[in-house]
């Protein structure tokens, strides 16, 4: 009775082993298989079938680095909006969060109201497109950069950070004759840095990946930044070529010579989020813990 | 004993001044909100007027008024039905096919014993979450192209036809849900999982000592504790039934026109008919539709899920 129990037990393990190994896999299968893609040079890749790569080459990167200008100005605008906007977002997230954490705060109610109503309700792409345009913003990187600098989501995250500290510290600092500005910046603020890192990451990630306030707000192609200038060599092009190459019937034997270079533009803007992301992850779920606390 | 009652006595004025320093640390944040999220909510009178884009900011309210004739243009129109059902039975379909699956990976992830293996399996499964849908849209190019994807790849192999898995209409809804699915089930185990493992284990072990297996555990003991979670979740999500995801169907669809009849959604019409045709109060309207119905879905959810005696989200 106790073997045949124990035995079911082993079982039942392996089974739970082997579909979470099945949905790690499927989840790194297409990183893994766009990495060997990458180091696949021209010939071998043109003879197809081949996934593992025999003599691993770097010569894709290499041509995709001399693509020009193109590239590296879309490196320039992203590193300057993921940079510019951590920094304005964490800012500007901080001290609104710091001000709703207080509890002793008049309109503190009202201004957390106003906050989560926008969560559920906006005025959508149209009106805030015709405000971006009204306020000059179009064709800046501010347009990208300004109405991402406030979530309201992290600024939630934020403030349950807040009021995780104890309260004692606020209140001997007020005793002591500390302003409001001395007790944030000196006592608060830096008890939290762990708080900072979780958000300045949230915010880090979200600039970095951000294409769609650019496909709407930027006009010029030379400004786009990463994700939009990727966007134009790896969707529209990939599916434009696989339709006329479907038509025309000559995609059995003949790939785009551009596939390959495809895959190192995706590794290159991934790359860095993947590279620094085994690091830094426990930052993220560390804050999806607390907003669910909050909850 | 006395000062406290003191200080309650003092006007609301006295103490908002006690508290400048504070208000002034809010300002930039409650400016960005103010300037990106209640301006443009303001400028939703674009929907009722004849919106005159000359006269910039003043136009939302100096434009010729036309009443509801927006809305009734848009229901009116062809596009209506269509963008409707596609909007809906994705989401629908979205929900029905993925909702449930972050719960399942995270009762998996809760009976894993092995820490690394548990660790090394969640960091991988909340990858996708960080990265764009442009990048998305690319792997899954990547997998499923005809020209160099490796399920065609290995279809070749094996002697069968490549098949345009991305283009064709009959995979559309396999394609959109799986990777919407791929992309967030991973991260969305994360709460779940945090709310499984505050379970106490006082339950477990009586359970065990009544004879219950882990299946009837996790159905007995750890679902119905985390209810009030799934039901929060499941709000949020009827709530977002309309908000179709723009990135996902713009990137996936891109210029491919045999998919718009099915894939065709609110959002990419707004994107449409305002950004591209210009016709900047018709499509305010229908974002403005899309938001109010929204609302209301969210609204009745909650209200029907209080009546049934579980918590709601408000």
């Amino acid at each position: 009775m106790v073997i045949q129990k124990s035995g079911k037990r082993v079982f039942f393990n392996w089974v739970i082993r082997i579909i979470l190994l099945a949905a790690g896999l499927v989840t790194l299968l297409p990183f893994l298989y766009v990495v060997a893609l990458s180091l696949l040079s021209e010939q071998e890749f043109t003879s197809r079938g081949l996934v593992i790569p025999s003599r691993p080459t770097l010569d894709n990167y290499v041509m995709f680095l001399k693509w020009g200008t193109k590239i590296k100005d879309a490196y320039g605008a992203t590193f300057f909006i993921t940079i510019a906007g951590t920094a304005i977002a964490l800012f500007a997230t901080a001290l609104l969060a710091y001000g709703i954490a207080r509890q002793d705060l008049p309109g503190r109610k009202l201004i957390n109201n106003l906050l989560v109503f926008t969560m559920f309700f906006g005025g959508g792409m149209i009106p805030t497109y015709m405000v971006i345009k009204s306020l000059g913003l179009l064709n800046t990187y501010w347009a990208i950069i300004l109405p991402g600098a406030l979530s309201v989501w992290n600024t939630m995250l934020m403030r349950t950070f807040f009021k995780q500290l104890p309260v004692e510290l606020e209140e001997s600092a007020v005793l002591d004759g500390a302003s409001d500005f001395c007790i944030a910046f000196k006592i608060m603020f830096p008890l939290s840095k762990a708080a900072f890192a979780t958000i300045g990451l949230f915010y880090a990630v979200g600039y970095w990946n951000e294409w769609y306030s650019a496909l709407l707000y930027l006009n010029d192609a030379k400004m786009y930044p990463l994700q939009m200038a990727l966007r134009d060599i790896i969707t529209t092009n990939a599916a434009a070529l696989d339709a006329t190459k479907m038509a025309s019937g000559i995609m059995q034997n003949r790939m785009p010579p551009s596939a390959v270079v495809k895959m190192t533009a995706i590794i290159f803007s991934v790359g860095p989020i993947l590279l620094v992301y085994p690091f830094v992850q426990k930052y993220f779920v560390q804050g999806v813990m607390v907003g669910s606390l909050k909850g | 004993m006395q000062k406290p009652v003191t200080v309650r006595k003092k006007s609301f004025w006295i103490r908002v001044r006690r508290y400048w320093q504070i208000y002034l640390m809010m300002l930039p944040g409650l400016v960005l909100v103010l300037l990106f999220a209640y301006l443009p909510m303001a400028g939703l009178t674009m929907c009722f007027n004849d919106f005159n884009p000359i006269l910039g900011i003043r136009g939302f309210w100096e434009s010729e008024w036309v009443g509801f004739k927006w809305f009734e243009k848009f229901i009116d129109s062809f596009y209506f039905g269509r963008i409707m059902r596609n909007t809906l039975l994705i989401n629908l379909a979205k929900l029905v096919c993925g909702f449930w699956v972050p719960i399942v990976f995270a009762l998996l992830l809760n009976e894993e014993r092995n820490v690394f293996f548990k660790k090394t399996v969640q960091t991988v499964s909340y990858m996708p979450y960080f990265i764009s849908w442009v990048v998305t849209i690319a792997l899954m190019d990547a997998i499923f192209s005809p020209t160099m994807g490796l399920v065609n790849n290995l279809r070749v192999a094996k002697g069968l036809s490549s098949i345009y898995f991305m283009g064709e209409q009959q995979y559309f809804y396999p394609m959109i849900i799986g990777s919407s699915i791929w992309k967030g089930f991973g991260w969305s185990s994360i709460i779940y999982l945090a709310a499984i493992s505050g379970i106490n284990t006082d339950m477990y072990e009586a359970a065990v000592i009544d004879g219950c297996g882990r299946l009837k555990q996790a159905w007995y003991i750890t679902l119905p504790t985390i209810r009030p979670l799934i039901v929060m979740m499941l709000l949020l999500n009827i709530g977002g039934l309309l908000n179709s995801d723009f990135q996902q169907m713009f990137c996936y669809i891109g210029t491919n026109s045999s998919l718009y009849s099915i894939g065709d959604v609110i959002d990419t019409y707004v994107y449409r008919v305002g950004l591209t045709e210009f016709q900047l109060s018709f499509g305010a309207a229908v974002g403005l539709f899309r938001g109010v119905i929204a609302l209301v879905l969210l609204a009745g959810s909650n209200w029907l899920v209080k009546r049934a005696g579980e918590d709601g989200l408000f």
